[in-house]
């Protein structure tokens, strides 16, 4: 209201671009280099990881990255410099479209000074850590230097909240702009206010975030993990990541204390968090009813006895490890998050088709899980069992019903939107790996998995396998697949679109 | 704190801004879904969709741990039952409640303030009014805000092109034994300059907001180029809620006062209702009805029609047809700046107006009046200076009050004292202060008590 106006900029006057949109790339590069410098703050853990434990070269290169990135980050700062408290919703966009680009290049260049990874390789391992997916180009992970590992998970685990959301928690400066960022982050179906101010939602959020975190830390350690393994393994499995310190990740320990604990936690961080402020604030029932939470427990359980029965009707395994394994990979593969215990590949084929259809659902709405995400499968299936019975009733006034409430045709058609959308993606990028030589099993779980966020697929990218072979092309198209998925397609893709910048 | 905002219509939105702007943590209730997904838009609030005069809505709301409920929709009785609800859930909660009809605030003796369980009665209608009559008092001001029980005046005076200080910066307004009552809290040119450097020239066509004490307006006002024409005559076009309380108000002042309406049924009864005022059934907008009505002798014309377009033509034509001072309502902010240049002298906003006390309410420390400038601009606070808390005890030069901010005046005693850079603020004084909106949040840390 008060706030001067600022005299066109010679930014506006060069370019001759309305200085609105110079005001709003100016508030956008200016988020950018705060988001840039919380990054380069993050950096000091693996950089004290690996001056801890001094087994390679990774103390300089993540000196030398935070060097660099302190020194972009706070230059802009200070030139950009600007009110905030007008963030548009293009601006929110670009800010977060723009934002992930950004945190991976710069978060893969440690890999690259590291010297075992090229520029394509730690961008597609920075990416798959930022956006949760564990897909990883490291043959033998236990060569890595321990700060470069530590990294590798703690991306997980900073992806998985949103930087944006968390900024939202942090910042109060951003005032209404705050909401633009949350939506264009976290978009799911519709904000779920757990307080009318949306910093302090975030800040619930993260606290439920942070107490998982602790309680599995906490968990692992008793089981017998180092201080080191169960926090790295932690960051990835509360980010339903995947990535693991060890070649064979979570099944290295054969423990079924640490499986069972595991599976407990990726479907603990793979519910809507806001169902646990429910059950914090004394209303259980918000939680148990919850449709998209029985639905997605649902799944998990029957497609866990399912694929646990064909195992043990099919192999010699036992009865009780053919349930561990079952559970685990099911329960990993459906939260997207990908640590095995078990070579999958060596069930019979129906257990595949299961655990494919997994890639797709993803957890629940509001979680740190990847991909479609259970409501929409849920309401999609709803919708389609309701044209059944308007075509009985063609007279009939009704609505797909959720929790007891109408669903407004609005959502039901952002729902469409997205699964259309969803499938389209998916299906030009199984055509893209399939060009560059994949195989047929290959190319469909690649883009699946990608998409979802999951990590490993089937055929030669199994859990026993890795993506270092891949064309170049078809690293690229995966980890545009797992930005757009992690961002719910809409806020990466409409930056491409023409529209967006015509205003 | 929290706060439970029940109305949808612009004065529900006015609230629930404001209030989130400060930082409160505001739900929004009402039944128009398409406007709730507007506010959430533009302001960080929550939303809940419904009735707001129904339990189950205001419970979902967070009314039970709500510390304040305001309800502002157009009907009084949806407010009413709102507050009881409010008052059943917890009677901690203070209840704020719009009401249109005078009736229900009568005096009966039955349907009372307190029985209705309302602690705050808001009535834009009646909050314009005693605006209007404020500006009567100041001949020449466009805008005048009273505080301290009128002995203190904000007043904003726009430069006519024959003012004796174009081309003169502030300090030679502020030199001599009257330059001394004065203060300059803000200048307004093309945008609000609040607690403006003293080196900055006036140029034409400035608004000056001035503070004095309510005795050294009359001779600023003077300096500055202004007839001291006292106001006896006034017309009002319009004869809704507004313009009825606001022919009361002025009517009770002993002015002469005059209101066109259209209907010829409103005028039968608000003729009945004003025994003071001449009613006159016609055309807001005719030409030879205002001019045989003496339009051209009238000091202050105020245009009240229903809709702030038209208000905004009316004021131009009583400007034309040589009114002294022509007000418009108009309540939309983005309208007030662009109202005011084309030439409409006094902009009046009763919902504007309504939001002061409803804000009041939410502020910390013993704040007794809050009256805004313009489209919320300036803000000037009235308050009691707590013993211990930040502004007591130093000189005004050492405080380091938040840029654009500045205190205006201090009442010890029922003596005003306009303070200078060596004023020293003692608790129990009445300190009216001057800022901008935005650093109110900041401010009150320095004002609470400790």
């Amino acid at each position: 209201m008060a706030a001067a106006r600022p005299a066109p900029s010679v930014v506006a006057t060069v370019t001759g671009l309305h200085p609105a949109t110079v005001g709003g790339m100016r508030r956008v590069a200016f988020l950018l280099c705060i988001l840039l410098l919380g990054e380069t703050a993050s950096m000091t853990a693996p950089l004290a990881v690996a001056i801890g434990y001094g087994d390679g070269r990774d103390v300089e290169s993540f000196a030398t990255t935070m060097f660099i990135a302190g020194i972009v980050g706070t230059m802009g700062f200070f030139l950009f410099r600007t009110d905030l408290s007008s963030l548009t919703r293009h601006d929110g966009i670009a800010v977060v479209a723009l934002g992930w680009l950004m945190v991976c290049l710069f978060g893969s260049i440690p890999y690259v000074l590291e010297g075992q990874l090229g520029w394509l390789n730690a961008w597609f391992e920075t990416v798959s850590g930022f956006t949760g997916t564990g897909s990883s180009v490291i043959p033998d992970i236990e060569a890595m230097p321990r700060g470069l590992l530590f990294w590798r998970c703690f991306t997980h685990w900073l992806g998985a909240m949103g930087f944006l959301v968390s900024f939202v928690a942090l910042l109060p400066l951003l005032g209404i702009g705050a909401m633009q960022l949350y939506r264009a982050e976290a978009p799911g179906l519709e904000v779920d206010r757990l307080r009318p101010r949306i910093s302090s939602t975030a800040r619930i959020l993260w606290t439920i975030y942070l107490t998982l975190s602790v309680a599995l830390t906490v968990l692992l350690l008793l089981g017998g993990m180092d201080w080191y393994d169960a926090l790295c393994n932690m960051f990835a499995a509360i980010g339903t990541g995947g990535f693991s310190t060890r070649n064979t990740s979570i099944g290295w320990w054969h423990s079924a204390y640490i499986d069972w604990v595991i599976v407990l936690f990726l479907w603990l961080s793979s519910t809507n968090f806001s169902l646990y402020w429910f059950l914090a604030t004394g209303r259980p029932g918000r939680f148990f009813r919850d449709a998209e939470w029985r639905f997605y427990t649902g799944v998990l359980l029957c497609s866990s006895l399912f694929v646990a029965a064909i195992v043990w009707a099919t192999s010699t395994v036992s009865a009780s490890a053919a349930i561990r394994n079952a559970f685990f990979t099911v329960v990993s593969l459906a939260s997207t998050t990908g640590f095995v215990t078990a070579d999958y590949e060596k069930w019979a084929p129906v257990t595949q088709f299961v655990l494919f259809m997994l890639l797709f659902m993803g957890g629940c709405a509001g979680s740190t899980a990847g991909a479609m995400k259970a409501i929409r499968v849920l309401l999609f299936g709803k919708q389609a069992t309701h044209e059944f019975f308007r075509t009985m009733h063609p007279y009939g006034v009704t609505k797909v019903r959720l929790n007891g409430g109408p669903v407004t045709g609005e959502m039901m058609r952002s729902v469409s939107a997205f699964m259309g959308l969803y499938l389209g993606v998916y299906m030009v990028s199984v055509g893209v790996v399939s060009l560059t030589g994949a195989d047929f099993a290959t190319a469909m779980s690649a883009a699946a998995t990608a998409m979802g966020g999951v990590g490993p697929g089937l055929g030669d990218i199994g859990p026993m396998d890795n993506f270092l072979w891949m064309a170049p092309a078809a690293k690229l198209v995966l980890t545009f697949d797992m930005l757009a998925g992690r961002l719910e397609l809409f806020t990466l893709m409409i930056i491409l679109t023409p529209a967006y910048w015509r205003r | 704190m929290r706060i439970v905002v029940v109305g949808t219509g612009t004065l529900g939105f006015y609230v629930a801004r404001k209030f989130s702007e400060e930082r409160h943590d505001v739900v929004l209730v009402g039944e128009d879904e398409e406007a709730l997904r507007r506010a959430q838009d533009a302001m960080d609030v929550g939303a809940v969709a419904g009735k707001g005069s129904t339990p189950s809505v205001l419970l979902d709301a967070g009314l039970r741990a709500a510390d304040i409920l305001v309800a502002v929709t157009g009907s009084d009785e949806t407010n009413i039952v709102a507050c009881l609800i409010a008052e059943t859930v917890s009677k901690r909660i203070i209840r704020v409640a719009r009401i249109h009809d005078p009736a229900y605030l009568g005096a009966s003796g039955i349907i009372d303030k307190s029985s209705l369980s309302i602690d705050l009665v808001i009535s834009p209608e009646e909050e314009v009014a005693a605006a209007a009559v404020a500006l009567a008092r100041v001949p020449g001001a466009t805008d005048v805000l009273d505080f301290a029980g009128g002995r203190v005046r904000a007043v904003g005076v726009s430069l006519d092109d024959d003012s004796p200080m174009i081309g003169k910066p502030i300090k030679a307004l502020l030199r001599g034994d009257e330059g001394e009552k004065l203060i300059v809290a803000g200048v307004y040119r093309k945008e609000i300059v609040s607690a403006p450097s003293a080196d900055i020239r006036l140029m034409a066509r400035d608004t000056l907001f001035l503070v004095a004490d309510s005795d050294s307006v009359r001779p600023a006002l003077t300096r500055l180029g202004k007839r001291w024409v006292r106001t006896r005559n006034v017309i009002i076009t319009g004869g809704g809620w507004e313009g009825v309380s606001i022919a009361r108000r002025l009517a009770a002042e002993g002015i002469h006062t005059k209101i066109i309406e259209r209907d010829p049924a409103v005028c039968e009864r608000i003729s009945n209702e004003l025994a003071d005022t001449l009613v006159l059934q016609g055309h807001g907008m005719d030409e030879t009805l205002l001019v045989d009505e003496g339009i051209q002798r009238t000091e202050m014309t105020i245009a009240a029609l229903g809709d702030e377009t038209a208000n905004v033509f009316a004021a131009l034509l009583a400007r034309r047809l040589g009114t002294r001072r022509a007000a418009a309502l108009v309540d939309t902010p983005e309208y007030m700046p662009f109202a005011s240049s084309i030439g409409v002298g006094v902009v009046l906003s009763p919902l504007l107006a309504a939001l002061n006390p409803i804000t009041q309410v939410a502020r910390q420390g013993q704040v007794l009046a809050i009256r805004t400038l313009r489209e919320n601009l300036v803000e000037g606070i009235e308050f009691v200076a707590a013993e211990g808390s930040g502004i007591v005890g130093l000189p005004l030069a050492l405080l380091h009050l938040p840029h654009g901010s500045l205190v205006g005046a201090i009442v010890r005693e029922r003596e005003v004292i306009i303070p200078r850079g060596s004023t020293v603020i003692e608790a129990g004084d009445q300190v009216v202060l001057f800022t901008r909106p935005a650093l109110v949040p900041r401010l009150q840390k320095l004002l609470a008590p400790a």
